[in-house]
């Protein structure tokens, strides 16, 4: 098995015996290639799906397993377990428990920002609660969509009678939950609620039939912008306006180079080869638009810029820069290459207002980072320059 | 079970569903791992459990109010597109089912049509779109036709396609692993295989 590196192998069971079989990557869409019959290995059944491997669900990559190392004591409880460690290490934040809601314990007479979706993506969005930012964050389950009670605690700890702006990323599950949880509220307290949509990610052509462009990182400038606004007075229809012009002028790409792991799976979803990159693929690993040779920072850096120019145009204008780690890569790597995307910015004519360069909104273990423009004018300026003070991102 | 179907029977009807989706872990995760992120079991199976948790209670409610309260619970307790597109679906029967003791072979017909409106409208889906409604769009249109023609409704799975045992545990599957646009794909290849 080892000596042949580039192929995914996989276990197929079938009634008693276990077929081994080997896809190359030639043959990847689909197509598989049966290369013998071993003897069954216990505890590696996939179930054989009309003749489709399910081979996700067993992950060998060039001869060797990737198990899951992590530090957590019970599966099924992650989320509940971290949101405890987070509200005692953040005494000023309050956790709903049970309703997996993050929240700020004073309420402002302000309109409330509240954000939410699966978690894995730490520290968004729980790390963005707190004074400029949200005002409370909603958790799903591991990569999937908040139910609507949470979302309805979310929405009445953020309630002080100004009404709520939702910051959403544009996944369908998100959509319909918080929809219908915007319409239970509505009906039950009363509220006034908004919503922006952030679909930030240049990797999907924008289209009206299917969801269309998913949301990303640049997701942490949205609930920056929106949560400044707000804590400016302003009133519900000028939040969303601002947070809406930031959402339109904003733009990101991202890379991933392995796989990330499931608490409640334990194996990778999906595969990487050891010296390849996915370039465009998404925060849950949806597939992407390129897998290459591993770059280098430089071409990376320019790849990445070239594909943002190219849909948005940023010569001559102002922008914020976000150069994020998906969770498994150091912060040096994304120092090397904030260095090179600076450059070519200046290259290309785009003056970097602002930067920020750290772990923002991850997948989980996943290696591989992406890039995000804001584009600013006098306005947002000043909203991105207010101060903010949460645990993940502090603007004093 | 045959009609008209009690609250009290459909709350049974949930356990053995929840004993079976609880057996076919191995299953239900294979097919999601080959289109998601392999985790609809460990949610579907939650939800389930709830359900289980709350039979007698779910067997004492009017109909309708039943209907609601499986709804909310699935909505809840499975949580991400799934939870919201099945609790949905059952909080669409329960609005057709208000005012009725039980399901009959009319109401029945109804509630499979708003059970698909509802998922069609809610997840921006239509027929077609490579999602579970390709499964359960031709499964509801097909009792309607029956229905209106006024033959035994009993035998309509069997008309949809192949055996009527086949159908039946196609259906089952259907129902089981929920979002998975795989199913459509399985059937464009025309292949299947014997359950694992």
């Amino acid at each position: 098995m080892a000596n042949i590196p580039l192929w995914r192998i996989c276990f197929l069971q079938s009634g008693m015996s276990v077929l081994l079989y080997v896809i190359s990557e030639e043959l990847r869409g689909g197509a598989l290639e049966a290369a013998g019959i071993v003897r069954g290995q216990e505890g590696h059944s996939v179930c054989n799906v009309g003749g489709l491997v399910a081979f996700k669900h067993l992950s060998i990559v060039c001869g060797k397993e990737l198990f899951m190392k992590k530090i957590i004591n019970d599966p099924g409880a992650v989320v509940h377990e971290m949101l405890l460690g987070m509200a005692k290490s953040h005494p000023e934040l309050y956790y709903s428990e049970g309703l997996e809601v993050i929240s700020r314990r004073v309420k402002g007479d302000k309109v409330g920002v509240i954000s939410g979706g699966g978690s894995g993506h730490e520290p968004a969005h729980a790390g963005y609660v707190g004074k400029g930012a949200l005002d409370a964050a909603v958790c799903g389950h591991i990569f999937s969509s908040p139910s609507p009670d949470r979302i309805l605690e979310g929405i009445s700890r953020a309630d002080a009678g100004k009404g709520v702006l939702l910051v959403l990323k544009n996944y369908s599950g998100d959509l319909m939950n918080f929809q219908m949880a915007s319409e239970m509220a509505e009906e039950m307290y009363g509220t006034k609620i908004d919503k922006v949509v952030v679909r930030d990610d240049v990797a999907v052509p924008d289209s009206s039939a299917a969801t269309g462009r998913r949301g990303i990182a640049g997701t942490v400038f949205i609930h920056k912008i929106a949560g400044a606004a707000a804590e400016r007075g302003y009133p519900l229809p000028e939040v969303k306006a601002a947070a809406q012009k930031a959402v339109d002028g904003l733009r990101s790409i991202g890379m991933a180079m392995t796989p990330c792991i499931l608490p409640a799976v334990g194996t990778p979803g999906f595969a990487i080869e050891d010296d390849e990159a996915v370039l465009g693929m998404g925060i849950h690993g949806e597939p992407g638009i390129q897998t290459r040779k591993i770059p280098t920072a430089r071409e990376l850096a320019e790849e990445f810029a070239d594909r943002i120019q190219a849909d948005l145009d940023y010569t001559g204008k102002e922008a914020a820069v976000l150069v994020n780690g998906l969770g498994g890569t150091p912060l040096m790597e994304l120092y090397i290459l904030y260095n090179e995307i600076e450059t070519i910015l200046r290259k290309k004519n785009i003056r970097i207002y602002r930067s920020f360069v750290g772990n923002y909104l991850t997948s989980l273990e996943m290696a591989g980072c992406s890039l995000s423009l804001l584009m600013l004018d006098d306005e947002l300026k000043e909203l991105l320059d207010a101060p903010c003070d949460t645990p993940a991102l502090k603007i004093l | 079970m045959g009609f008209p179907i009690t609250a009290a029977e459909y709350a049974a009807y949930l356990t053995l569903a929840a004993q079976k989706i609880e057996a076919e872990k191995e299953y239900i995760s294979a097919l999601d791992a080959a289109t998601g992120d392999g985790d609809h079991w460990a949610n579907l199976n939650t939800g389930f459990e709830r359900l289980v948790r709350e039979r007698e209670e779910l067997a004492a409610l009017p109909l309708s109010a039943c209907f609601q309260r499986i709804g909310m619970l699935m909505m809840n307790s499975i949580g991400g597109s799934s939870g919201i597109l099945y609790g949905g679906a059952y909080m669409a029967a329960a609005r057709t089912l208000r005012g009725k003791e039980v399901i009959d072979r009319e109401a029945l017909g109804q509630v499979l049509q708003a059970m698909v409106e509802d998922m069609c409208t809610r997840g921006g889906s239509k027929p077609g779109y490579k999602t579970m409604i390709d499964a359960l769009y031709p499964a509801a249109e097909t009792y309607r036709q029956l229905a209106e023609r006024g033959r035994r409704t009993r035998s309509f799975s069997a008309r949809s396609s192949g055996p009527r045992w086949r159908a039946r545990r196609r259906q089952r599957r259907w129902k089981r692993c929920g979002a998975a646009p795989i199913i459509s794909r399985i059937r464009a290849w025309g292949i299947w295989t014997r359950a694992p």
